[in-house]
């Protein structure tokens, strides 16, 4: 007769790999570039996202994500545009998937204030907000704000540097636009 | 960089200088991660569930026990109404029980005298199958079945067994 073995609890065998947390080879290279560029890459993000905790919750996972992507550094040809096309890619992410309203939750256990940032500075960020869609507000942000070339957006965007030239022209036609209708309205007003 | 040669560049470039000025955002630091906020709003929305269920559950409690207050399965409407098992022997209790199907667990009680031991009126005691000589008093249910409280039908100090009500 044979007995029962007792049934024992499985263990999950997992067969990730485990990599060394700090690369040699990339993690020199990426050092230096977050050191230089953190600031930079903080304001970016709060240029074009108008809710600062979504914003910080951004910046996380932009570095997050370069860490884990660090070998990719080697092959590039702008380490800034290369990081930056991440953030622009997570924010992108962020402000389309709703998680705004998450952010608006967060914000109720938040236990500081915001820095007081300038009126206008504010107001612009409101206003790019509410006439552009976030890709060409973003893009605008990376040209004119940050020096960005049609090269560096097009290799961050996936796009021919053609097609990024195209779609800086339409925003910049866009923006041109809402600015003198906004003008205009303001003119009329004050002749009232 | 690109050099800026149009005036409509010129006039943007100049329009969003000003976004220069915002204050960065900088990682934050492990304990104030999102995850942490995140799961402190979560453990105070379940907390605040788990306050305004149990309200609820209190409340339902409550008004049940007052509108209903013999909820036992020998009680009238319970589903072992007319079964007569109050005062019956227990093994055939068990035996009839078991046939039809119930899930059973027995609680014998052990009377006692109230004047000698502190007011307490009892003992009571988890038993796999009622032990010969012994009767039901008393039929509850629970989630898991019923729960059948008898005693030994020579108890000196048991108070009379309820009379069916059928």
């Amino acid at each position: 007769m044979s007995q029962k073995a007792p049934v024992r609890q499985r263990t999950a065998v997992t067969t990730s790999r485990v990599e060394p947390a700090h690369d040699e080879r990339y993690g020199h290279a990426l050092e230096p570039l977050l050191a230089a560029t953190e600031k930079r890459l903080g304001r970016f993000l709060v240029q074009i996202i108008r809710d600062r905790t979504l914003a910080e919750d951004v910046i996380q996972e932009t570095l997050l994500a370069a860490f884990e992507q660090r070998a990719e550094l080697v092959h590039v040809r702008n380490p800034e545009a290369w990081l930056f096309g991440i953030a622009r890619n997570r924010s992108l992410h962020a402000l389309r998937t709703g998680r705004r309203a998450r952010a608006a939750l967060e914000r109720l256990v938040r236990d500081r204030e915001d820095p007081p940032d300038s009126v206008e500075a504010v107001a612009i960020r409101d206003f790019l907000s509410r006439v552009l869609p976030p890709e060409d507000r973003i893009l605008l942000v990376l040209r004119y704000v940050h020096g960005f070339s049609a090269i560096d957006l097009a290799e961050m965007t996936c796009r021919s540097p053609d097609a990024v030239r195209q779609r800086l022209s339409r925003a910049r036609q866009r923006l041109l636009a809402a600015l003198d209708s906004d003008d205009r309205a303001l003119q009329t007003s004050l002749r009232r | 960089m690109e050099e800026l040669t149009s005036i409509e560049d010129r006039r943007i470039e100049t329009f969003l200088e000003p976004l220069r000025t915002l204050t960065p955002v900088r990682p934050t630091p492990p304990g104030s991660s999102r995850a942490t906020r995140l799961r402190a709003v979560l453990l105070g929305g379940a907390a605040l569930i788990a306050l305004a269920a149990g309200g609820v559950a209190f409340a339902r409690g409550a008004f049940t026990s007052h509108a209903t207050p013999d909820r036992a399965p020998v009680s009238a409407g319970g589903r072992l109404a007319c079964s007569h098992l109050v005062g019956l022997d227990a093994q055939r209790a068990a035996t009839v029980l078991r046939a039809r199907g119930e899930v059973v667990s027995w609680r014998l009680t052990r009377y006692v005298d109230p004047a000698q031991n502190g007011g307490v009126v009892g003992f009571a005691s988890d038993v796999a199958s009622p032990p010969p000589g012994t009767v039901v008093e008393d039929i509850a249910s629970d989630p898991q079945g019923l729960v059948v409280f008898i005693r030994r039908s020579d108890d000196a100090n048991a108070p009379p067994v309820l009379t069916p009500r059928c």
